[in-house]
């Protein structure tokens, strides 16, 4: 229990500081960065799976209410989200090695923005924007910024943060 | 057991889940999402509040060798914009503009509430940023938001209980009538473009703009008042056979440095 709500605890965290602190340095952190889905797969990959099914509800709910776009995305996409990591990790990534870790991460990424690019598209065809304007250059910018970032992120915390490299089994592949 | 009670929890939260969702879709999120928002929204502004102190902290740290610099070029513009200001008194309207620089809410009779910039929202195709008050402070759609200069940077586009979104001017949706140089006859609608700048379309190409001409609101929609300072054109994009002409807007304000915003309530 007190492991459930610490977790939950870090969520608020991990999501206040994608909302409130990035945007505040204005230099377009928060876009290149996914703290939540990071967070996300850190606790999926280490903890149990029931935790880390709550953990992408409580997220994708609370990013929800301060969302722009329609209330539930967030929710849908952490979810698929937990499918889908819960699905490698139990197939093809069963290894809790390094080169798993990011696999895992740049899956999840390839996912959130897939079904985000989808619904975008979605909200095009409906006209609520111009194709040129809303899915310009910056914005596959971004996503390919995400990934090198939390590739560099969880390369920084692996060397720099001995506990986690414990948890790992393995130093890249095993 | 212990899959029983996996199950069991699991149902519990996709409940949840739904009831939120469905609740807000049910217009009962004043209920759910306000008392979340509650609870958040203190925490975001100390998270906002931390990261801001760090910014200003590195920032004077990052560019403490280019103040002898930086401060010659201001002395220089500063009396380029005495100068500057001496001829604009000359004319009235463009005065007018102008005049929302110095105390502007003091000046006018706007209603007007304060509120502080909470952050921005996960979409990343919008330029939208969270404002701290929503619905109970009499925000509603559409509204002028501004710095206290008077220098407007959007307007209101989605209200909740205590928490508001504000569309920045360079969003691409984004939409605002204004006029040129105070001058009625050019009237042109401003419009965010790739979302990094603000630019002015359709203007007949009759209308007498040059750069540096000063561009403010016209006062031709709903709640937006006439004269909110946007920016200054930086660049005028002629065709040869166009009937119209284009103009890119410098915006008063730097966008992602607001941390405390105006929001111009409607009169009534």
């Amino acid at each position: 229990m007190f492991k459930f709500f610490g977790v939950i605890f870090l969520s608020i965290i991990a999501v206040l500081i994608q909302v409130a602190f990035l945007p505040a340095f204005g230099m377009n952190i928060e876009g290149i960065i996914n703290i939540p889905l990071l967070f996300f797969v850190f606790v999926s990959f280490f903890l149990i799976r029931r935790l880390s099914f709550s953990l992408s509800l409580i997220l994708g709910l609370i990013l929800d209410i301060y969302a722009s776009t329609f209330f539930g995305l967030f929710t849908l996409i952490f979810l698929v989200c937990f499918v889908v990591l819960e699905f490698f990790k139990h197939s093809v990534l069963q290894n809790k090695s390094l080169l798993s870790f990011l696999i895992l991460n740049w899956i999840v990424i390839f996912v959130w923005h897939l079904i985000y690019t989808l619904v975008l598209l979605t909200r095009l065809s409906l006209g609520d924007f111009v194709w040129g304007d809303a899915i310009a250059s910056r914005y596959w910018l971004n996503i390919f910024y995400q990934f090198v970032i939390t590739s560099f992120f969880v390369l920084f915390v692996y060397i720099f943060i001995p506990k986690f490299k414990r948890g790992l089994k393995g130093d890249l592949l095993h | 057991m212990k899959k029983i009670v996996f199950k069991k929890s699991i149902i519990i939260l996709v409940m949840v889940a739904i009831v939120f969702i469905g609740g807000h879709y049910a217009g009962l999120g004043k209920y759910t999402e306000k008392y979340v928002a509650m609870i958040l929204n203190p925490m975001e502004r100390s998270f906002g509040f931390l990261a801001n102190g760090l910014a200003d902290f590195f920032s004077f740290y990052l560019t403490k060798d280019d103040y002898i610099s930086k401060n010659e070029e201001l002395r220089m513009e500063l009396t380029k914009l005495a100068r500057e200001n001496i001829a604009l008194r000359e004319k009235s309207e463009e005065n007018e503009l102008l005049r929302a620089k110095l105390n502007f809410f003091d000046n006018e009779d706007y209603p007007y509430t304060v509120a502080r910039v909470l952050g921005r929202s996960l979409n990343y195709e919008t330029q939208d940023v969270l404002i701290d008050k929503g619905a109970i402070d009499g925000i509603r759609n559409g509204l002028a938001v501004t710095t206290g200069e008077g220098i407007m940077i959007g307007k209101i586009v989605k209200v909740e209980e205590n928490f508001s979104h504000v569309r920045l001017l360079q969003d691409n949706r984004s939409r605002v009538a204004v006029v040129v140089a105070a001058k009625q006859s050019n009237l042109g609608v401003a419009h965010g473009e790739h979302n990094m700048s603000v630019k002015i379309d359709m203007l007949p190409k009759e209308s007498e703009i040059k750069e540096g001409d000063m561009v403010g609101t016209s006062g031709l929609e709903i709640d937006i008042p006439r004269g909110l300072l946007v920016g200054e054109i930086v660049q005028i994009i002629r065709g040869e056979e166009s009937l119209w002409q284009e103009a890119l807007i410098k915006p008063a304000a730097d966008y992602s440095q607001v941390r405390i915003v105006t929001v111009i309530l409607p009169v009534n």
